[in-house]
């Protein structure tokens, strides 16, 4: 732990610099020292989601954004119609190109903190997340999709805005909760914090979360997904070893299926 | 108690599932007949994307199976030249099946399609159980005979076709064109739905080929179980939709389940299982139902592609 606290110091380090001589808004340079509680994330068969809190220090006092995403995780849409009586899937849309997750706390409503040209160009919004997104076949009204799309990512907690999630403690300290929800897309997460004061952005930092499949859980996914014909030999012998044995432990006699 | 099933890719209660499967054991020990049509459903409802639920419904099928085949080929009540015709259909008829579900899978219908199917099976499956026991439970005194009537006019048709072979076990002979059509009709059933098809194969044997009842629920179990291997080895290998995890506790707990309705049944009188039985199968027939007649509250619905 504390040779990770290090290394986190270390590589905070150039990063701040890059920050401070990035924006010519700020025209001294602002301290803004942030970190996680934990930097990795192991998904168990008894994952049930997660808390990282994040907290920093700051030079200046000002309001703080943190924005976290994860890689790009593919999902798909079904649509449903109404055929005759009955409501069926109708369409199938696969959508690439968007990021699993993406949070974007902050200490106030973002609208309050920062104009619409600065949010656009750090990235600090719902419909940024999913611009480069990919979508097969092309829906009638993507705007439409687009909104259903979020709906569906806010409602597994996957996307979320939250302009209460950070707390400012006095002039010069702030923490916020990272609430991940029970199903994660696997990889490096980056979280991105952003300290602003009047409307401007004057210092920014950035930390990363890995997220991993631990042990048994990790051996189980990539046998079932890269050897797959291995894996369907293998555990349909092993179940049927096991439902001859659970037979001969328990005595019972055939029953038909 | 939750736990992460790595191919469903979702959270489940580890109780919940082995519930399910202790109810689908207790049925088959009860009743005696396999509850592959009531753990499809069951996930169905729960959330476990379609193609999972039917692949995994397999899976579990070989495990509750297995030691029952085992006891029926020890006790010789398996006719082997039987099971092996009855095996060539079904195993065409499973690979067939699993690449129908493929493409049904990439087109997005899958789901939709497995919800007819099941309608429509727990719907007539359900429907004739309650109209025979509700018969039963009326004319207690009536014993039916199925085998006395009509023997004639069926053995006639099925004489007149091609290909005829001898069972020496079932003491039968048979065009080779039946059995296979019949295990392939099982196979497809096996792959599109998950369940073992026990409940088509009996009557199937009984009334049609006319078997000897000996070996009909012998060489029903026995096909049955090479029959879901196979569609299990292909659904894990072509679909990647095994989830091991899933399978394992529902075999558990319809081992002890099982356990406890052989115990019970013992005790209760047979036509007031099979009457509650056929309730249970109409209710589930009744809520898929409503599920696609009724309007879902949101018309979008969100699920991991590979």
């Amino acid at each position: 732990m504390k040779i990770r606290l290090a290394i986190a110091v270390i590589v905070l380090f150039p990063v701040l610099t890059q920050a401070k001589t990035g924006f010519t808004g700020a025209d001294r340079p602002q301290h803004f020292i942030n970190q996680l509680t934990k930097d990795h994330v192991d998904i168990s068969t008894r994952f049930t989601g997660d808390e990282i809190t994040l907290f920093g220090a700051m030079s200046v006092p000002g309001q703080v954004v943190v924005k976290v995403s994860s890689p790009s995780q593919p999902v798909a849409i079904e649509e449903k119609g109404k055929i005759g009586p009955f409501w069926l899937s109708t369409a199938k849309y696969d959508v690439d190109h968007i990021p699993g997750l993406y949070f974007l706390l902050s200490s106030a409503p973002m609208e309050k903190l920062l104009p619409n040209a600065q949010r656009r160009q750090y990235g600090l919004d719902l419909a940024y997340a999913i611009k480069a997104m990919q979508v097969t076949p092309m829906p009638k009204d993507i705007g439409h999709f687009r909104k259903a799309l979020l709906t569906l990512k806010e409602a597994r907690h996957q996307y979320a805005v939250d302009d209460k999630a950070v707390k400012i403690h006095g002039q010069h300290l702030y923490s916020t909760t990272i609430r991940l929800p029970p199903q994660l897309p696997l990889g490096t997460y980056n979280v991105e914090i952003y300290l602003v004061q009047n409307g401007q952005v004057v210092a920014t930092d950035h930390q990363r979360i890995n997220v991993a499949e631990v042990h048994m859980e990790r051996w189980v996914s990539d046998v079932a997904d890269n050897s797959s014909w291995l894996f369907g030999i293998s555990f349909t012998l092993a179940i049927m070893a096991l439902g001859v044995f659970l037979g001969v432990v328990m005595g019972r006699s055939g029953k038909k299926a | 108690m939750d736990i992460f099933l790595p191919i469903a890719h979702m959270d489940v209660n580890i109780i919940l599932i082995l519930f399910f499967g202790g109810i689908v054991g207790f049925l088959s020990g009860l009743v005696g007949v396999g509850g592959g049509f009531l753990i499809t459903p069951l996930l169905l409802f729960i959330g476990v994307p379609p193609l999972v639920a039917v692949a995994t419904g397999a899976a579990q099928i070989v495990g509750t199976s297995a030691s029952g085949s085992y006891a029926h080929w020890r006790l010789g009540n398996v006719d082997f030249k039987m099971a092996l015709v009855l095996l060539i259909g079904s195993w065409s008829g499973g690979a067939v099946g699993v690449h129908i579900a493929e493409i049904l899978q990439s087109g997005g219908h899958f789901g939709t399609i497995v919800t007819f199917l099941y309608v429509g099976l727990l719907g007539i499956v359900g429907a004739s159980m309650l109209i025979e026991s509700v018969n039963a439970l009326r004319n207690p005194s009536k014993p039916e005979d199925p085998q006395a009537e009509d023997d004639t006019k069926q053995n006639s048709w099925l004489a007149r076709l091609p290909l005829q072979m001898r069972f020496p076990v079932s003491n039968l002979e048979l065009s080779f064109i039946v059995p296979v059509l019949i295990g392939f009709s099982v196979g497809i059933l096996t792959s599109l739905m998950g369940v073992g098809g026990g409940f088509i194969m009996v009557p199937v044997m009984i009334y049609l080929l006319r078997m000897p009842t000996k070996v009909v629920v012998g060489t029903s179990l026995f096909q049955l179980l090479f029959t879901t291997a196979e569609v299990s080895i292909l659904q894990a290998g072509v679909n990647h939709a095994v989830d091991p995890f899933l399978a394992l506790i529902l075999v558990i707990g319809s081992a002890l389940g099982t356990q406890w309705g052989t115990k019970l049944g013992t005790r209760l009188p047979g036509e007031q299982l099979r009457l509650i039985l056929a309730l249970v199968v109409v209710a589930v027939a009744v809520k898929m139902l409503f599920g696609i007649l009724i309007k879902p509250q949101d018309i979008y619905s969100l699920v991991l592609a590979r």
